[in-house]
């Protein structure tokens, strides 16, 4: 998109060297054109870093077109997300891709683990691609989780600025709550009156989804706002999947991680656990400065 | 096998008719002014018990509510599937997600609010077990931990709706208190069911730490293999068979099943449907409108005849102790509210606020006298101190309402015009770009903030790096969210020759609102920033502005029109 400034200048992708690997740099490097300037492609491996530095290259120069460039790093180290975050934190990455990081067998279990501690620690956005999904680009259907919160700003800024740059057919402004307690509370009253009760509560929560909506900038934008009851992360996860979303995007969360959060999930542990879709975990912190 | 004579079967349903209307008549009284159903179905019991009719008509009395044989079995038998569905509800709504999505501060709040009351209680008892009415014959360490827990547990159903009824539910200091009453809720009975564990080891033959050891299995298994089943099988269960029938059959079965297990292994019953309520509360499958069933299907039907036949259980009259009751009351309140206070201020809270936590925390309503009366039935208490107990969960219950809306004297919505004023009012920037008009304004903010401006700057920056200041229609919203802010701050400045703009419509910028609002509000900045946004996309509005040879023009322009826009809905 010429004359704006790129969303996401310094692209770091993780690359297990599997078989899902060629697809992850070729996508990388589309995203890199489209919203970013540099792309760093990073290895983690137990084994001899010097082969597997050759590989990798091998794959990055079969991937990507011709005259295209990307840094590559190999780092010897079993902790394939602990090195992707140290990479981010010393080359000021701005968005971290990955995809599955590890043996083929054990996608399913580990992407998950993996996935939660970079959307945790990671000090930059982080865009998820499930191993099933070749393609991230285009973003057709979009969907953003938004609340009242700073980092959910965060998010939709993020998303409408990928919305300019890549015009998807929707972009979806979800707002999802819920009241801990309510059932309790309206259950010693009659029913009409919980009706009524829920009712007022709706309006009150798609007025503040309005509230927020009028005060960015969606101009020209295909947006669409929908307010939904329910458990966060799951009402907007359930969401995205039915509604054939290619692209979720939600906040980063931030800290925790440990075994609280993964007995009593919330939010984005509860999107990480089904990844049918793109996820971008986005993160404040990181984000290019723009004039305004 | 025995069974029940007609006449005492017409007895039992006399006598359950009776409780139950009762109950509802004066449940229903008591809602209409306002007060937690509880203390009218209380009341009701101790109408019918033998506090008053037992002493008006004693023949009347026995004849409806015999305390022994058959009739008192069943009417017990029933008073058992009661608690064990009360139990199921309040664990229902455990939303301990809710911990881990507001940190720390929640954290804090949950666990200083059970610790200190904790603290108290048990050492009040093990001091004291003479005088606050240690059963005969009870273990002096069982006694206390018992008191212990009644003091640490609060009561959600009362504390959800008491902030209903004020509008705070919904609010973050609603949620706070929410949080603090599950996690507190959550580790009494735990801890209660290790003390009702260790007050049957002439049954179990089990030891305190073989009972912990069951509890975390028992845990584990909720956890591990309940909770994923009831994902799997709700969305089955609501969605091919007959609804609500079926969900209701299925969560009742998985109810009485983990209830009979965990009364089999040496935990009590009550502790296996609270595990059972929080894997089906924690479903995200559970449809709202199945939980309200089975709220209503509890509430109204078992809740009614469950407190009201507490009062049969207690003569009040006969045991009441004044010293007594005022003791446990102010032990009470004492240790929950300077729990819920001390977290709440460690979470960075105002004074008032953390004290409405405290407060709000404190109401004990069913569990508390749930807890009693399972205490009495295992001869850890005496009368006196159940009774005792039961009026400290109705007080409690009662006076947490007002006290909390007294503290939390409800704020009208923020309007713009009462943030302005004219040492925040810049009839004409002497800045040429956006930038720079942004850096004049928060030179303002600074001042009247006692802030940094560099702190001021940096929340501001972060927030352009997401999408920079401006809205469209020649306005610009420098906005940011400032931990421990008081109150909001609002900076206004014009510019007649417009400041360029290169994002959005690029409509030179002839309006600069920088707004700054307190981290700990998530709501009043979105309010403000609306209002903002809905009063100048009208054109003619901006024009006045720009008009306005004053502040007090200024302000009367905006003032005109405040008059016909809704206030932000009240807030805490």
């Amino acid at each position: 998109m010429s004359g704006m400034p790129p969303l996401f200048p310094t692209v770091l992708v993780g690359a297990a060297l599997s078989p899902h690997t060629d697809a992850l740099l070729h996508e990388a490097w589309r995203l890199t054109e489209k919203l970013g300037e540099r792309l760093i492609v990073a290895h983690a491996t137990t084994g001899n870093a010097e082969e597997a530095r050759q590989e990798l290259e091998g794959r990055v120069s079969r991937n990507l077109p011709f005259g295209a460039k990307a840094e590559v790093v190999v780092v010897e180290s079993g902790r394939a997300a602990g090195v992707l975050t140290e990479i981010a934190a010393e080359r000021k990455v701005d968005l971290i891709l990955a995809g599955a990081l590890a043996q083929e067998r054990l996608i399913t279990r580990l992407i998950g683990s993996v996935a939660r501690r970079l959307a945790r620690e990671a000090p930059c956005s982080v865009l998820l691609l499930p191993s099933e999904k070749d393609r991230a680009l285009p973003f057709r259907i979009i969907v953003v989780s938004v609340d009242a919160s700073d980092e959910a700003e965060a998010a939709l800024a993020v998303a409408t600025s990928l919305a300019r740059r890549d015009p998807p057919e929707k972009l979806v402004a979800m707002w999802e709550y819920q009241v801990p307690g309510l059932a309790m509370a309206l259950a010693g009253g009659s029913d009409a009156e919980s009706r009524a009760q829920r009712d007022e509560v709706q309006h009150e929560e798609e007025a503040q989804l309005a509230s927020l909506l009028r005060t960015a900038d969606l101009t020209n934008l295909p947006v669409e706002a929908v307010c939904r009851y329910g458990e966060p992360g799951w009402v907007v996860s359930e969401y995205a999947r039915t509604a054939g979303a290619d692209l979720l995007v939600v906040p980063a969360p931030s800290g925790g991680g440990g075994i609280v959060d993964r007995l009593f999930a919330a939010g984005t542990d509860v999107v990480l656990r089904r990844l049918s879709y793109s996820v971008l975990l986005v993160r404040q912190a990181g984000l290019a400065a723009r004039e305004g | 096998m025995g069974s029940l004579t007609s006449p005492e079967i017409v007895r039992l349903f006399a006598g359950l008719a009776i409780l139950l209307g009762a109950a509802m008549t004066l449940g229903e009284l008591a809602r209409r002014v306002r007060q937690p159903a509880i203390v009218g179905e209380t009341l009701a019991g101790i109408l019918l018990g033998p506090s008053v009719l037992g002493i008006i008509s004693p023949s009347v009395f026995r004849t409806l509510f015999p305390q022994e044989g058959p009739g008192a079995l069943a009417l017990e038998t029933f008073v058992t599937i009661a608690v064990v569905l009360l139990l199921f509800v309040a664990g229902l709504e455990m939303d301990l997600s809710a911990v881990s999505r507001y940190g720390r501060k929640a954290m804090v709040i949950s666990l200083l609010g059970i610790v200190v009351p904790f603290s108290i209680g048990g050492a009040a008892a093990y001091v004291w077990p003479d005088a606050l009415g240690m059963g005969t014959g009870a273990d002096p360490l069982t006694f206390a931990l018992f008191f212990a827990t009644a003091l640490a547990i609060s009561a959600l159903p009362v504390i959800a709706k008491t902030l209903m009824d004020l509008n705070l539910l919904r609010t973050d200091l609603g949620v706070l208190v929410m949080t603090g009453a599950m996690v507190n809720d959550l580790l009494g009975w735990l801890v209660f069911s290790v003390i009702l564990s260790m007050m049957g080891t002439a049954t179990h033959g089990h030891g305190p730490w073989f009972t912990v050891g069951l509890l975390l299995l028992v845990l584990v298994v909720v956890f591990a293999v309940i909770r994923p089943f009831v994902n799997r099988a709700l969305p089955w269960v609501q969605g091919r068979l007959v609804w609500p029938g079926g969900v209701l059959s299925f969560v009742l079965v998985l109810v009485f099943a983990f209830s009979a297990l965990t009364e089999m292994i040496g935990i009590h019953a009550t502790l296996g449907a609270f595990l059972v309520g929080i894997a089906v509360g924690d479903s995200p499958h559970l449809r709202e409108r199945t939980r309200e069933i089975l709220h209503y299907f509890v509430m109204h039907v078992f809740a009614p005849i469950f407190f009201a036949a507490i009062g049969l259980y207690a003569d009040i009259a006969g045991h009441f102790n004044l010293r007594l009751v005022a003791f446990v009351l102010v032990l009470a309140t004492l240790g929950k509210v300077a729990g819920g206070y001390a977290g709440a201020r460690l979470g960075r809270l105002h004074g008032r606020e953390a004290l409405a936590i405290g407060f709000g925390l404190n109401a004990r309503g069913a569990m508390g006298i749930i807890l009693a009366i399972l205490a009495l039935q295992y001869r850890v208490i005496e009368q006196e101190t159940f009774v005792a107990l039961v009026i400290m969960s109705l007080v409690t219950s009662v006076l947490s309402g007002p006290i909390m809306d007294l503290l939390m004297a409800r704020r009208r919505g923020v309007r713009i015009t009462d943030l302005l004023s004219p040492q925040t009012f810049v009839p004409e920037l002497a800045a040429t770009t956006l930038r720079d008009a942004i850096r004049e304004l928060q030179r303002i903010a600074a001042e009247r903030t006692s802030r940094p401006i560099a702190e001021i700057e940096e929340a501001i920056r972060r927030h352009e790096a997401l999408g920079g200041a401006t809205i469209g229609n020649g306005i610009a919203i420098p906005h940011a969210r400032l931990a421990n802010l008081r109150s909001p701050v609002l900076v206004v400045g014009r510019s007649i020759a417009g400041l360029p703009c290169s994002t959005g419509d690029r409509t030179p910028i002839h309006l600069v609102f920088l707004l700054l609002t307190p981290r700990e509000d998530s709501l009043v900045q979105l309010e403000l920033l609306a209002e903002i946004a809905a009063r100048f996309e009208d054109e003619e509005m901006r024009r006045a502005a720009m008009r306005a040879n004053s502040f007090s023009e200024f302000l009367a322009e905006l003032s005109v029109t405040a008059a016909t826009m809704p206030r932000g809905h009240e807030r805490a």
